[in-house]
């Protein structure tokens, strides 16, 4: 067995030696096929099996991402949308639920939507409903003509998120995989990057998987801890994230589903590194943070947060750049938000959330009345 | 066409019949027929000597028929439209519900209107079991696990499960209404969390509103009776759970404190394992693991004692050897400290080294 494990060690090496030989005498080769690779390499044409979608997000070249949590995997599909479209100048329909709902054959009781994307090429609306016995769909609209994307067969490409070899398997053995729930899904510099959520131990997980996926690959598989009042620590879950540059320097602000907002410089971010996220801001209690996005308002840079029981917030990125101390004071109960300040705005139980085009966000809002209520707003007024 | 080989006729009717009630200025005639295209899977066909060259989309255009439905004027179902011999057959693209009433309506005038049977195969879900099992919960517990027997349909866990003190108020939205919900892969399990920001100390909806749950009280779960699985059946009754709490849990597990009971050799009689504290019901079915030389022992795990003791049953009776237990860090206590690391840990005190896994060797001889 002991020389068995030693062949096994110079049968590595060797691959690992090939291998930085080979980068290095194709590395220019590389720098250059980088540029302009194929991200639609690997796509075969047929059933990629969806079995839930339960967070979406456009990559280039109309690549809709799409997590999987029931298949536990990433599902990239080709939507061919790829003309470049004008975004509807207002969309203002309400109860979008029974419309959707009409489209399929049953009631509004009977459907959920997941998530919902913006394709940035065409400008059309992608909505990811299921249907109460668990059939999902992706419905695409431009606020005013709806037709549903065929799943069946389509060009995609996907990845298991449950094949990961990563820390988990130091000494070889399988384990049980732990499920996890997708929380929240991004495209950023060629990689997609996924927040995951157990339904079973409390814990987070974020991967960064290189895309056009590959077999061989290694994701980057971290366990993200967040710090609060610098006195206790939790490894807690992540609920909403986005890749943001702040000061220059890509960063990861994620939201965690007790609310915290948490910063990461994404060089920091290192498979099999204990991460230490930077608390920002708490941004309220009894709540879970649903969606976050960037947009520019009058040519400044900004953030939007949609929550379940609280108002759509708008926070100023500057100030998270200008915010050095990270929280490190316990809060008084007099002052219960603490950290960087937010605007709490007109828009409550804001659902989805996305940029449309530079003008205007799309939102689904639950209405007070109980409707569910699918419009833009300028940014301007945001 | 292979589908009208397997046809299997469920109502006909002819647009002349319901045109003579409807619309007296019927031009042509339409025959609409319901086939059962495979069990539970329905399709529409419209024979008329009417038809046009136009796609079929443009003559033949399927609504739902719902008193549920208030808005005025709604869309037409999507599916997918084949046209041949005089003949349209529509194949929805989500399958026609059970019990739910549709209407077609061709060229705009002639109307048909049909219900889908009920599924009579389907039987009522129950809920089978509401985990941790004791009575008796830590004040800082982090979750519940309800267990069913069907698939359950999403979106109705936090209106169908409330918290009530024993004096009968309710208590104000104990649990976090994640999106979505936590459901395991088949929808038989889902995962309640207590709020986490309030379970949390110093964070601010801990310091807020306090934790969800206080010590030494009597509390009262409730399940309501009409929560529905995927077929839209209801579970029927209401299931409660009383429990009472205790002080909080915020020490990290020690196996140090685990009793051992190792079986005899060659019988089949369980190993079991006995914890000072109730653990989590779910990670004990997966984070526990028995090893002989390197090799995972095949076997069934079972709980008793309300979480406090776990049971491996061998499928071959144990053999003689140096045995280890595997016991990965995930696990979890009812207050979600693992045996790395507690809950919420405050940074001033020396953290132990984490380990994926931790090992207890014992022996049988």
């Amino acid at each position: 067995m002991f020389t068995l494990l030693i062949t096994k060690i110079t049968i590595e090496m060797k691959k690992t030696f090939l291998l930085s030989l080979a980068c290095l005498l194709l590395a220019p080769f590389l720098l250059q096929a980088n540029t302009d690779k194929d991200l639609k390499e690997g796509f075969v044409n047929g059933d990629p099996g969806i079995q839930s979608i339960n967070s979406m997000a456009f990559g280039p070249e109309g690549i809709l991402f799409i997590g999987d949590s029931k298949r536990a995997e990433i599902i990239a599909l080709d939507t061919e949308d790829v003309k470049e479209g004008t975004a509807a100048e207002r969309i203002n329909f309400t109860k979008i639920d029974e419309h959707l709902a009409s489209m399929l054959g049953t009631t509004a009781d009977d459907i959920t939507i997941q998530d919902m994307a913006v394709n940035p090429i065409s400008k059309m609306i992608y909505l990811a409903v299921h249907i109460k016995d668990g059939t999902p769909l992706i419905i695409k609209t431009d606020g005013e003509q709806f037709s549903p994307i065929k799943l069946n067969p389509i060009s995609h490409s996907k990845i298991g998120l449950k094949n990961v070899v990563a820390e988990d398997a130091k000494d070889g053995r399988g384990r049980p995989q732990r499920i996890w729930t997708i929380s929240d899904l991004a495209f950023y510099d060629n990689k997609v990057m996924v927040s995951g959520l157990s339904n079973e131990e409390f814990a987070s997980t974020f991967r960064s998987i290189p895309f056009p996926f590959s077999k061989d690959q290694m994701h980057a598989s971290l366990e993200i801890y967040h710090a609060a009042h610098g006195k206790y620590e939790t490894h807690a879950p992540i609920k909403t994230f986005m890749p943001y540059k702040l000061k220059g320097q890509d960063h990861l602000i994620a939201s965690y589903t007790c609310t915290p907002l948490v910063v990461f410089p994404m060089n920091d971010l290192k498979p099999g590194k204990h991460s230490k996220g930077k608390t920002v801001a708490e941004l309220g209690y009894g709540n879970s943070p649903l969606d976050i996005i960037s947009y520019e308002k009058n040519g400044e840079p900004m953030i939007l947060m949609a929550n379940s029981r609280r108002a759509l917030m708008r926070i100023n990125p500057k100030k998270i750049e200008q915010f050095s101390e990270y929280l490190t004071e316990p809060t008084s109960f007099e002052e219960p938000t603490a950290g960087v300040d937010f605007v709490n705005l007109p828009y409550v139980n804001i659902l989805q959330l996305d940029n449309l085009d530079e003008k205007s966000v799309v939102m689904i809002q639950r209405h007070s009345n109980g409707d569910l209520n699918f419009f833009t707003v300028p940014k301007k007024w945001l | 066409m292979a589908v009208t080989n397997k046809k299997f006729l469920i109502i006909k009717l002819t647009g002349i019949l319901l045109v003579s009630f409807i619309n007296i200025s019927l031009i042509g005639q339409a025959d609409f027929k319901v086939l059962e295209q495979s069990p539970g899977n329905y399709i529409l066909k419209i024979s008329s000597s009417s038809l046009t060259n136009d796609p079929p989309e443009k003559q033949l255009e399927v609504f739902i028929d719902s008193k549920k439905q208030s808005i005025t004027n709604p869309p037409p179902i999507f599916g997918e439209y084949r046209m041949e011999n005089k003949e349209i057959l529509f194949f929805p693209l989500v399958k026609f519900k059970a019990g739910q009433s549709y209407k077609a309506i061709f060229h705009f005038k002639d109307e048909f209107h049909f219900t889908i049977p009920e599924n009579t195969e389907v039987e009522a879900p129950n809920l089978i079991g509401i985990y941790p099992s004791s009575d008796q919960i830590p004040e800082n517990i982090l979750k519940f696990y309800l267990y069913f027997d069907q698939p359950m349909a999403e979106g109705q866990a936090y209106s169908k499960v409330q918290l009530f003190k024993k004096d009968g108020s309710l208590v104000i939205k104990p649990f976090l209404e994640l999106e979505p919900e936590l459901w395991n892969a088949d929808q038989t399990r889902l995962t309640l969390w207590l709020d986490p920001g309030r379970v949390k100390r110093d964070l601010i909806p801990n310091q807020k509103m306090g934790p969800p749950l206080s010590t030494d009280q009597e509390y009262i779960l409730k399940i309501s009776a009409d929560w529905q699985n995927t077929a839209g059946l209801t579970i029927g009754n209401e299931t409660t759970k009383i429990f009472k709490t205790y002080a909080a849990d915020r020490q990290v597990p020690s196996l140090k404190n685990w009793k051992i009971n190792p079986p005899k050799v060659k019988s089949s009689e369980p190993l079991s394992l006995h914890f000072p504290e109730p653990m989590d019901f779910a990670l004990l079915q997966n984070s526990i693991s028995i090893l002989l030389n390197g090799e995972e022992v095949e076997g069934t795990i079972t709980t008793e004692n309300n979480e406090k003791s776990w049971l491996f049953n061998p499928k071959k009776p144990w053999e003689k050897g140096e045995y280890q237990i595997e016991v990965l860090a995930r696990l979890e206590d009812l207050a979600a400290n693992n045996l790395n690391r507690p809950f919420d840990r405050e940074l001033n005190t020396k953290s132990q080294k984490e380990q994926e896994f931790y090992i207890i060797p014992f022996s049988i001889q």
